[in-house]
């Protein structure tokens, strides 16, 4: 009893409707992209329109019904994604598992406490984000998965699997498909070898499992007779400053060369903040000549930009770090070193944005993401930024029924009538 | 990527000059970044209350409201900017503008306090946000 799974309800559709009272116990469902196939739905949409199906077949239900169709609006999903997540993490340890679900580790609890702790972060994620998630408490993942399950249908979307009989009656009545990490395919073979329920498969010859299934499969197993086979990843804790420094092999006194170097590490230092979804406040710029030559002048020097708002965007940070550089650069010093410090990191998925600065651009994001995917692919220096990058266009998709950005657009705010 | 060795060049700590940093709004307005949510005043209900149409709200859900507090509350699926307040016979939400009697609301189940309104966002000179 000693791992969480919090699991937001029809999260997508959750996200909707915080602005859209009006939806409320309504019929809503969320398409993905290309406005396709139905990924989420609310409870009122369950009887009407299954998961997955394609839209266009099901027009006159839709007509008859009169349910409200959404397309997928991302940004707002990763926006309440991150507020979710933020407010599990002043609770526990956290393994951000996917958009809207995540896994707290309890360990640290009395095991007395545990059902009243979630209860109170069920409450607080609801009241402060207003997205209904069900927590389901076992001792292993793949057991507080189906407790989640279990869950959704309690008014208090809180459920413990505490005893082994409980477990045993909840999977007696679990198909296999409902467990996680077993794909139709996997159900499919497992019933070929007799294994018709998710009881038959917790009582099932874990040897034997093993070596005619995947080991993936013999971790589920081990998870549902209680033994931790899959452990939480949880996230170190954020680092405070990155720092990228060099030095040059020869005393440097062009201007441009300097320019040049601050921009390289620069855009090195922010990629480490992206790959740790973070965000830097600051930005410092450091000068250095050879200390050890003591017949040249010394000069040391550093210059401190706060950022008009946190970012990890490349282009903006290297705009600043050559700004800075230039201010303090002076010409009859010999360089020998220069540094980039990002400080006051703060995790990506902070608020809205700031009241007196651009909107903390999705594209821009967009851009870093290709970047990275870009980069992963070919390998790094495949692609760089030239001192003054400009934004690709964002590419488009089809979203006829696309809800306002409201959480990251100034021009898409939520209105209230006063 | 090594680190500045400052010992051994003596090169300053970069903070050390500059210990503070800019005033920043967005630290001082939002307290509670995952409850904070900004929304656009439409009407002129609120005027006494210094909102006017087209003003930014900045809306906290982690504090409770308090009486006489202005709030955006929700009513038939309505997003509404008023101030709010409990009484024997129901809820009341007042406006701040004589074209705006108060709204009296017996059930409370009725009125749904979305969050509490804790900054405005005006542009004294007229120009939108």
């Amino acid at each position: 009893m000693n791992v969480a799974l919090a699991d937001a309800n029809a999260f997508y559709c959750s996200c909707e409707t915080v602005f859209r009272n009006d939806l409320v116990g309504k019929p809503v469902v969320v398409v993905g992209n290309n406005d396709g196939c139905v990924v989420s739905r609310t409870p009122a949409a369950k009887p009407i329109i299954p998961m997955g199906a394609p839209i266009h077949q099901f027009q006159r239900q839709i007509r008859e019904h009169g349910v409200v169709i959404f397309s997928s609006n991302y940004a707002l999903y990763q926006e309440f994604s991150m507020r979710v997540h933020s407010v599990m993490q002043r609770y526990g340890r956290c393994e951000l598992f996917s958009v809207d679900e995540a896994f707290m580790d309890l360990t640290a609890m009395q095991s007395g406490e545990r059902i009243a702790a979630m209860q109170n972060l069920r409450a607080t994620i609801l009241r402060e984000t207003g997205i209904p998630v069900t927590v389901g408490i076992a001792s292993t993942k793949v057991l507080s998965k189906l407790a989640a399950d279990q869950g959704k249908s309690l008014p208090d979307g809180v459920y413990a699997l505490t005893s082994e009989e409980q477990i045993d009656a909840v999977l007696r009545h679990t198909a296999l498909e409902d467990i996680w990490y077993i794909s139709t395919n996997r159900a499919r073979r497992l019933r070929e070898m007799g294994i018709a329920d998710g009881l038959m498969l917790k009582q099932a010859d874990l040897a034997h499992i093993r070596r005619v299934m995947t080991v993936p499969v013999a971790r589920v197993v081990a998870e549902l007779r209680s033994i931790q086979a899959m452990p939480l990843q949880t996230v170190a804790p954020p680092r405070k400053e990155v720092m990228c420094a060099r030095a040059f092999g020869h005393l440097v006194n062009d201007l441009e060369e300097i320019l040049q170097a601050v921009a390289t590490y620069t855009a090195a230092a922010a990629r480490r903040l992206w790959t740790h979804h973070q965000m830097c406040g600051t930005l410092s710029i450091s000068l250095m000549t050879n200390s050890f030559r003591t017949d040249l002048p010394q000069h040391q020097v550093s210059c401190l930009v706060s950022l008009p708002q946190p970012t990890n965007f490349t282009p903006d940070l290297i705009r600043f770090a050559q700004a800075a550089a230039a201010q303090i650069f002076q010409p009859e010093m010999g360089y020998h070193r220069a540094g980039v410090l990002l400080a006051n990191l703060v995790s990506d998925s902070i608020v809205q944005g700031n009241l007196f600065a651009n909107d903390p651009d999705a594209k821009q994001q967009q851009l870093l993401a290709v970047i990275a995917a870009i980069e992963a692919k070919f390998g790094r220096g495949t692609i760089h930024f030239a001192a003054t990058g400009s934004v690709a266009p964002p590419w488009a998709m089809r979203q006829e029924h696309l809800s306002p950005r409201y959480l990251t657009r100034w021009t898409d705010l939520p209105i209230a009538r006063a | 990527m090594s680190d500045i060795p400052r010992n051994t060049t003596g090169f300053p700590n970069p903070a050390q000059d500059y210990a503070e940093s800019s005033l920043n709004l967005q630290q001082y307005a939002v307290r509670h970044p995952e409850a904070t949510f900004f929304w656009r005043a439409q009407g002129d209900a609120m005027q006494g209350a210094g909102i006017s149409s087209g003003d930014i709200l900045i809306v906290d859900r982690a504090i409770e409201a308090h009486p006489d507090n202005v709030v955006v509350a929700i009513i038939g699926g309505e997003y509404l900017v008023r101030r709010w307040r409990r009484i024997a016979e129901g809820i009341v939400l007042s406006a701040e503008h004589p074209d705006h009697p108060p709204i009296l609301i017996e059930h409370e189940e009725e009125c749904q306090i979305w969050g509490v309104v804790i900054y405005v966002l005006h542009n004294p000179n007229g120009r939108r946000l």
